[in-house]
């Protein structure tokens, strides 16, 4: 679960203050410390971005070279003293965005007036699922509804969070959500027929 | 509350990174952070706004040369603007060069183009040029495949760069050297390129310029191409005050990230950029026909407006790809006018090529239309360093 913080862009880190979590545990104002974090969560930050990816590596790798090359240049700066992997995340996720609301739009405008039908599918017993089938189809799903999928179910973030992400209103968040899920069960339950 | 089934699995889900992509990117990490602990490094380079007139040098692997055209004006705020989004795959470089000359010569501008398939150059190409700089080193160097092929050292110009062409300064702008003295070592999962550093904190508007491949930038894949009126494909994203492109220029793909200028502005100065700024090939190559910076410029995006079929055959593109289309539509004894082409988007899937949709008219006025895809050829490979950046700032 990715926590829905959002990576400081310029200036100090927030005063702390008592109700606040603890102090993010990595020190990455030296190379040592940086590295050390990087090594140490460089495998769920490509995971994640992974996941965001559909499985497309290559892409997963740009992402999550851009996220940790932001943090450097944050860390390099003096900016940021102080992360967890939620800062790259968020980073990397940050760019993803970028890229989906950049070829989003036309997409968007056709989705508006396509005339929605789709029979409704039986879901499969998800947790039977193979991850790596699970990855595969989920690289099918287009991108919006793959990244509706992610942002709701891996950062558990909450639909109207997933609409602010996407930049749409929670109820086309929320057919984006049915149709991205019913999409994904189609595709499972035709691979496992064969 | 019991979790969603599906959100179990999507959580299990991902792929592990590659040891070699995790390696490469570490020396990545520590090239960045040694390059911000140590701001200067290779070359020296002349003081902004310092001096005669800037000009350029060959790119270097470290201490890369710029040049910036600057302003003897305003202020503005100081933007901080990352001059590269590195991208993974397959690299060709995109190498090219600008030579800027302050006030009354203008600007030089080369872009190199060829061949290059993992690491190796196998075609150089036309020509490419390269200026010389008012302080630093200078060379001048006809491009090989061996050349190409080899690594330059640190600081040591890269070889392959031609004779410099002079053109126009952009209207209302000026050179001024840039400071960008600190390489930034780029890994990516097929090469590990050394690009231009850290021009990022720059006083007052700028406009920088990085001729780059595609694949390097990041940009081809968060942007949507979109069309400006002289045929040049942009796409742009919005990061704050800095907007990224990836233009076209004579087939080159150049990553321009604009930091406190407005769209018309950073239009108009590219616009008028590109139609000074691409090199015409030497004699020698008998690549871009015509000669001259304006006729290049014609070779390379003109004559699919304004010319024959046998016209499009410029150094941009691939005879063969432009060839097919005018065949298909029974163009190839020519007679027939080109009306009109366009940019068609390509994706980041198709580095180093470029689409048209040319319309055509032929003698009895009937129109047609065919769709030209062209391979860019690159002249350098990415691991040259054979990066060169130039910085604008308007007066």
């Amino acid at each position: 679960m990715v926590a829905e913080q959002e990576p400081p862009v310029t200036g100090p880190p927030p005063d702390p203050s008592a109700d606040r979590p603890a102090e993010p545990p990595f020190a990455v104002d030296t190379p040592a410390g940086f590295v050390a974090f990087y090594r140490a969560s460089v495998g769920e930050v490509h995971r994640y971005l992974s996941r965001l990816a559909g499985g497309d590596r290559a892409l997963a790798e740009d992402l999550t070279q851009e996220a940790f090359l932001a943090l450097a240049r944050q860390a390099g700066a003096g900016r940021v003293t102080r992360v967890d992997v939620g800062w790259v995340i968020v980073a990397g996720r940050r760019r993803f965005l970028d890229h989906i609301r950049s070829q989003g739009r036309e997409a968007r405008r056709l989705e508006q007036v396509a005339v929605e039908v789709v029979a409704p599918a039986a879901e499969p017993d998800w947790s039977t699922v193979d991850p790596h089938a699970a990855l595969a189809q989920l690289g099918r799903l287009p991108e919006d509804q793959r990244t509706a999928l992610v942002l709701r179910y891996v950062d558990d973030l909450s639909t109207a969070a997933v609409a602010t992400q996407l930049d749409r209103s929670v109820a086309a968040t929320e057919s984006l959500l049915a149709r991205a899920r019913r999409e994904l069960a189609r595709l499972v339950s035709e691979a496992r027929r064969g | 509350m019991a979790e969603d089934p599906l959100a179990g699995l999507l959580r299990r889900t991902g792929l592990e990174p590659g040891p070699a992509f995790a390696d490469e990117l570490e020396a990545t990490l520590r090239a960045e952070l040694a390059g911000l602990a140590t701001p200067t490094t290779g070359e020296p380079v002349p003081a902004r706004g310092d001096g005669p007139p800037a000009a350029m040098v060959p790119p270097t692997v470290a201490g890369e040369p710029v040049v910036t055209l600057s302003t003897t004006s305003p202020g503005g705020s100081v933007s901080s603007t990352p001059n590269t989004a590195p991208r993974s795959r397959r690299v060709l470089l995109a190498a090219a060069a600008a030579l800027i000359v302050v006030g009354v010569a203008g600007v030089a501008l080369a872009l190199s183009r060829g061949v290059g398939d993992e690491g190796v150059a196998v075609d150089a190409g036309p020509a490419t040029s390269v200026t010389t700089a008012a302080t630093g080193p200078s060379s001048t160097t006809e491009p090989t495949a061996a050349s190409t092929a080899t690594t330059a050292a640190p600081g040591v110009p890269v070889p392959g760069w031609a004779a410099p062409v002079a053109v126009a300064l952009p209207p209302g702008w000026t050179a001024v050297a840039a400071d960008c003295p600190d390489p930034r070592t780029v890994a990516t999962s097929a090469n590990r390129a050394t690009t231009a550093g850290h021009c990022d904190d720059r006083p007052g508007p700028s406009i920088l310029i990085e001729p780059l491949p595609r694949d390097l930038d990041g940009t081809a894949t968060t942007c949507q191409p979109a069309v400006l009126a002289d045929g040049t494909t942009t796409c742009e994203r919005a990061d704050g005050a800095t907007k990224r492109r990836l233009v076209l220029v004579d087939g080159q793909d150049v990553l321009v990230t604009a930091t406190s200028v407005g769209d018309a502005e950073v239009d108009a100065a590219l616009r008028s950029l590109a139609r000074t700024a691409v090199a015409p090939a030497s004699a020698s190559t008998g690549a871009v026909a015509g000669g001259g910076s304006t006729a290049a410029l014609d070779a390379a995006f003109g004559p699919i407006v304004t010319g024959g079929c046998a016209a499009l055959t410029t150094s941009a593109s691939d005879p063969a790809a432009l060839q097919a289309p005018c065949a298909a539509l029974g163009l190839a004894s020519g007679g027939a006018t080109v009306a009109g082409a366009r940019f068609s988007p390509t994706t980041a899937d198709e580095p180093g090529t470029a689409r048209y949709v040319v319309d055509v008219t032929l003698p009895g006025g009937e129109l047609r239309s065919a769709e030209v895809t062209i391979a860019y050829r690159w002249a350098a490979d990415v691991r040259q360093g054979a990066w060169w950046l130039m910085a604008i700032q308007p007066r």
